[in-house]
């Protein structure tokens, strides 16, 4: 990094939702990302969530896991995994991100001392591409609302702060962010959720007849296959990975500074 | 006895939905300063469309007197996410609300949830399904934070709502149950919607107040499955909302076979078009709802025409009647409600659930 890097001196995390992956990384990074934000059959053992958590420790990264949102069943399984993440993340310390507001709510109950990052889930952006195509007719008020978040209305943030929340989890927003207050944030890249379902195209979507309005069976599919969704309505390509919509922006915001961005999240690939 | 909550767009659909059966209704309302200032893509409530909204504070005041005069509670949707600029003006329009007579607000966003009392709400607090109520702890933090009633979004299966209102008598439970089955997770979707009437004012909006909408998805539901695919994504060239827009799909896997990767993008295909979100009903549940102990359960679709407000309500009214029976088994009051269906809007549901009868058997891992 040049010294003009305005990155420079900023967090670097790398985001991994299997322990594989995780094992294979020999990029630089300071924290790792654990977990799964959109699927909680996704979610990893307790087993491979304190091996993972070990592993960070070990080369001298901070280590935060993520959850998604969940059913009662999904709560289930974080209440086992929030422990053992924390045992095996040591003197470092556990951050959790939470995708859920009753997650929040158990968190801050239950484990009030574990700082909490608001998940992109709830952190509230709009970020479709179709922006692209009605910027030109929106009025400036307009515009400029959608390059916000409502998590930084101060009373909101203010509250969440109360609740353990230490940071906010955003995403690179193709018609730029804007910022003046709030908690610090973490920026994600270069995908951008766009939109889930508990409703997986892509779960039995190896058979004919899937149910679309069912939510099995699933087969992990989406751990084999990809799908790119393009259509001339649509300025940008949606990628669909599992039950999540995302596209890829690589053009970083020129002033993390102001935009109160500590953390930079890498995502070598959609989750 | 659970309630049956309907959208209506004029104080004159007031009488006609709460004569069919309806015990509450909703409203939305798109004033012309907002619009002014922020468009109707980022619009009051979670409908970005004139077609879906009064366009005035009078219009709501009608509604409220027509609803009162019978009786009837009103809820207004301000379910949109909403930034600090536009404070002020929410403000303004929760007074309105409230010097109305408005009977709750519905609200997505946690801000304005924390900050509604502030504003001298002093009525009832509805989360919406934006709000992603998902589990029990959900339910307990918007308790907590003066939530007078939790609407559960779409994706909660049946047993999970069930499972939920037996640990939650404290507090009113709403599903839905009519239209507008969104694919894709209401409250999680931060797709822009309404970018039609924007670009297309004249070829948007006049189809639509012709209902044009409704009347191509009711051809849809007459068609034969093989050939609804195809007209579907045919009919999505008109489509504005990102989830029903017919897209290519390219398919890629290290590891499958050109059979797989042939079967999968043809699924995905299936996926998208005008008849995927739509016109799901979820009547056959209503037995499990009941015996759980639901307190509303909601009819989406504020811009439908008003014959078919009145033949949502009167179908469901119809099959709400039929729990008086104590008697009555969930298979046969499901075979009833589907008869009932096919005799009421002159199709068969073909089975596009809200709530699919095959969700009732999947484990927890897979919910």
């Amino acid at each position: 990094m040049s010294a003009a890097d305005p990155y420079a001196g900023i967090e670097r995390a790398v985001a991994f939702a299997a322990l594989d992956r995780l094992r294979a990384w020999d990029g630089p990074c300071d924290r790792v990302y654990f977990g799964h934000e959109f699927c909680q059959r996704l979610l990893p053992s307790a087993a491979d969530a304190a091996a993972a958590a070990r592993a960070a420790a070990e080369r001298g990264r901070a280590f935060t896991l993520v959850t998604p949102l969940v059913s009662n069943a999904g709560l289930a399984r974080v209440r086992d995994l929030v422990p053992a993440a924390r045992a095996a993340a040591g003197a470092a310390g556990l951050e959790v991100v939470v995708n859920d507001w009753g997650l929040l709510h158990w968190m801050h109950r239950e484990h009030p001392g574990v700082p909490l990052a608001l998940g992109r889930l709830l952190t509230k952006q709009k970020r479709g591409p179709q922006i692209l195509r009605v910027a030109a007719r929106l009025p400036p008020r307009a515009i400029e609302h959608f390059q916000r978040s409502n998590v930084d209305v101060p009373h909101l943030a203010d509250r969440l702060q109360a609740w353990g929340v230490r940071r906010v989890e955003l995403d690179n927003l193709l018609q730029g962010l804007r910022r003046d207050h709030g908690l610090p944030a973490s920026l994600y890249h270069p995908f951008a959720y766009v939109t889930t379902t508990r409703l997986c195209l892509m779960a039995g979507s190896t058979r004919p007849g899937k149910n679309l309005r069912s939510m099995g069976p699933c087969a992990l599919e989406c751990r084999r296959f990809e799908a790119v969704l393009t259509h001339p309505d649509m300025p940008a390509p949606l990628l669909l990975k599992g039950n999540t919509q995302y596209i890829r922006n690589d053009r970083l915001p020129d002033d993390p500074a102001g935009l109160r961005i500590t953390r930079l999240v890498l995502q070598p690939e959609p989750a | 006895m659970i309630r049956i909550l309907s959208p209506v767009l004029h104080a004159r659909e007031v009488g006609p939905v709460v004569a069919a059966g309806a015990a509450e209704i909703y409203c939305g309302v798109l004033p012309g300063a907002w619009k002014k200032a922020y468009s109707n893509v980022a619009s009051l409530n979670r409908r970005e469309w004139a077609s879906a909204n009064m366009a005035s504070l009078e219009d709501l005041r009608d509604v409220v007197d027509a609803a009162h005069a019978l009786r009837t509670p009103v809820f207004l949707t301000l379910n949109a996410l909403y930034t600090e600029a536009q404070y002020p003006e929410v403000r303004r329009v929760v007074g309105a609300a409230a010097e109305c007579g408005v009977d709750a607000l519905i609200i997505a966003d946690l801000g304005l949830l924390l900050a509604a009392r502030d504003m001298g709400w002093r009525g009832a607090l509805h989360v919406s399904t934006g709000g992603t109520t998902f589990n029990d702890e959900a339910i307990a933090f918007y308790r907590e934070l003066g939530a007078d009633r939790v609407i559960l979004p779409r994706h909660n299966r049946v047993n999970e709502i069930v499972a939920m209102a037996a640990r939650h008598r404290d507090i009113e439970l709403e599903t839905f149950v009519m239209n507008s089955g969104c694919m894709n997770i209401d409250g999680f979707c931060t797709h822009h919607h309404g970018v039609k009437e924007l670009t297309r004012p004249l070829g948007w909006n006049i189809p639509k107040m012709l209902h044009a909408d409704h009347h191509v998805l009711r051809w849809l539901k007459r068609m034969p499955a093989w050939l609804r695919s195809r007209a579907s994504r045919l009919a999505s060239r008109s489509a504005d909302s990102s989830c029903l827009l017919a897209y290519d799909v390219k398919v890629t896997s290290p590891t499958a076979t050109d059979a797989e990767l042939r079967q999968v993008r043809e699924s995905l295909r299936n996926s998208f078009g005008v008849f995927t979100g739509f016109d799901t009903c979820g009547a056959c549940s209503l037995w499990d709802f009941e015996h759980a102990g639901i307190t509303s359960v909601k009819i989406v679709g504020r811009n439908n025409p008003l014959d078919k407000k009145v033949r949502d309500v009167r179908f469901l009214r119809g099959c709400l009647d039929l729990l008086a029976d104590p008697s009555l088994t969930r298979d046969r009051f499901s075979d009833l409600a589907r008869e009932a269906y096919a005799r009421i809007y002159g199709f068969p549901c073909d089975r596009w659930c809200y709530f699919p009868a095959e969700d009732l058997a999947l484990a927890e891992d897979h919910l």
